[in-house]
């Protein structure tokens, strides 16, 4: 669990350091996010926590604060609470999960910034969403390979 | 347990309402400002890490993209020295009197005792064998082979070459040879003729290959040779042989070629006309092809006759 949170930390100084490097057409992966539904995943409550932490960290050089913290402890919150009734060895599940959490964060992210259009929803958040789905489970895979190990 | 959860989550959503508030006002941004710095530092640091593989691989490519810069540079430089040179040699075909043909040297001899050179012209383009070859600066040899789209020069550089030379300034006159070492002689010149160290050396035109007047070299030294009845002049060449790319051959002018000889026999007159055409238009139609070898030497009379510039046909014709 520390891993984790070390692991989070460290992710929150790349989305805001580096990550822009490997922007494709200005969109950026939200490795944090994927650490937040993993957490909450796995781990439940955890998720919303690690949900709030972060987001406040992000929210810190974004321009409105507190709304990263919001949508992380929301989605720490509701991913925790569906990992109890559901079976989560499903890759389709992670998927369906990273693209939700990754499409409404970004509604509320963008929402709180300016006026949202079905341009700007197609250009940036559905594509950013799409591109934190796909390295998200890259992601997955890895944390579990090692979370599994961990518990054997 | 949830229960806990429950009300926790509902505490960090007040919280975040409130952030969400404070953060609309002065002091909520500057508080936002002065927390992010603390954090600076570590997002610097992190940056620079993943900065420095960004540099590196940029490094790379900017070195690939400089050394290809470097060698397109290059091509440019060659490019401009041979616009340069060419533009040299236009204007010298424009403000010379002789036919020139330009042609380019496509290889040198590397034997260092023959300097000779392959040119790009051949039969193709009328360079016949003798014809003389200069450059912009002076005499550079004279075809001594020729195939149909090639030719053989032999240069100034040539142990075999000879050209007669006069002294510009007074008219004395030499032979110009090649010897290795000491470079460029002009030999058979009297002792005690009035010759000086820079005096301008140019071709005498004796001989029927080079034109009269070309520049040949400048006189760089004056020794007496060892029979001590001639001077044994050295010359600075005029033409930098090892730099030349581009070359003339003077194509000899029918005025020129009407000194020429040919030989007839008691009943027939053999001439020497080299269009092939003009000979079937000639009224002489009788006449026939023959070698000049076929005919006795005895028999043979020296006359001058007109011919002109093309493959060289010899023809017997009865009187």
């Amino acid at each position: 669990m520390v891993k984790l949170w070390i692991l989070a930390g460290i992710f929150c100084v790349i989305q805001i350091s580096v990550l822009r490097g490997v922007a494709i057409a200005q969109i950026t992966p939200d490795i944090v996010l994927v650490v937040v539904v993993y957490t909450a995943l796995f781990h439940e409550k955890a998720g919303m926590w690690l949900g709030f932490a972060t987001g406040i960290f992000i929210d810190l050089y974004s321009s409105s604060l507190g709304y990263n913290a919001l949508m992380g402890t929301i989605i720490g919150y509701g991913v925790g609470k569906l990992s109890g009734r559901v079976y989560k060895e499903i890759p389709l599940l992670w998927l369906i999960l990273l693209f939700v959490s990754s499409l409404v964060h970004d509604v509320v992210i963008f929402a709180s910034a300016q006026e949202l259009s079905y341009r700007f929803f197609g250009r940036y958040i559905f594509f950013g969403a799409l591109y934190t789905t796909a390295i998200g489970l890259i992601i997955f895979y890895i944390l579990r390979k090692f979370d599994v190990r961990r518990i054997r | 347990m949830w229960k806990v959860t429950d009300r926790w989550f509902f505490g960090l959503i007040i919280l975040c309402i409130i952030l969400i508030g404070i953060g609309s006002t002065e002091f909520g941004e500057k508080t936002q400002i002065r927390l992010g710095s603390i954090f600076s530092p570590l997002n610097s640091w992190v940056s620079f890490i993943f900065n420095e593989f960004k540099i590196r691989h940029e490094n790379k490519v900017l070195r690939a993209k400089v050394s290809e810069l470097a060698l397109n540079n290059q091509i440019l430089r060659s490019s401009q020295y041979e616009n340069e040179k060419l533009f040299d040699l236009l204007e010298f075909k424009a403000r010379t009197e002789y036919e020139l043909i330009a042609s380019r040297i496509v290889s040198r001899d590397p034997n260092p005792i023959s300097g000779t050179c392959l040119i790009d012209k051949g039969l193709a383009d009328e360079v016949r064998k003798d014809f003389p070859v200069i450059t912009c600066d002076g005499v550079y040899g004279k075809v001594t082979e020729v195939t149909r789209e090639n030719a053989i020069v032999q240069t100034i550089s040539d142990f075999n070459f000879r050209v007669a030379c006069m002294n510009l300034r007074n008219g004395i006159q030499g032979i110009m040879r090649w010897e290795g070492g000491k470079g460029c002689i002009l030999g058979q010149v009297r002792v005690n003729s009035d010759i000086q160290i820079g005096d301008s050396i140019v071709t005498s035109g004796l001989g029927s290959i080079f034109p009269k007047g070309v520049a040949v070299g400048k006189v760089r030294e004056i020794n007496v040779d060892k029979t001590k009845l001639f001077y044994e002049v050295t010359l600075e060449p005029t033409c930098k042989l090892g730099e030349i790319e581009y070359v003339f051959i003077v194509k000899k002018k029918p005025e020129r070629l009407e000194k020429s000889t040919v030989y007839k026999t008691p009943g027939w007159e053999i001439y020497q006309k080299i269009e092939e055409e003009k000979i079937v238009q000639s009224p002489l139609k009788k006449s026939e092809k023959v070698k000049m070898s076929s005919i006795p030497k005895e028999e043979r009379e020296e006359f001058p006759i007109e011919f002109e510039v093309k493959e060289p046909t010899i023809r017997l014709q009865p009187q």
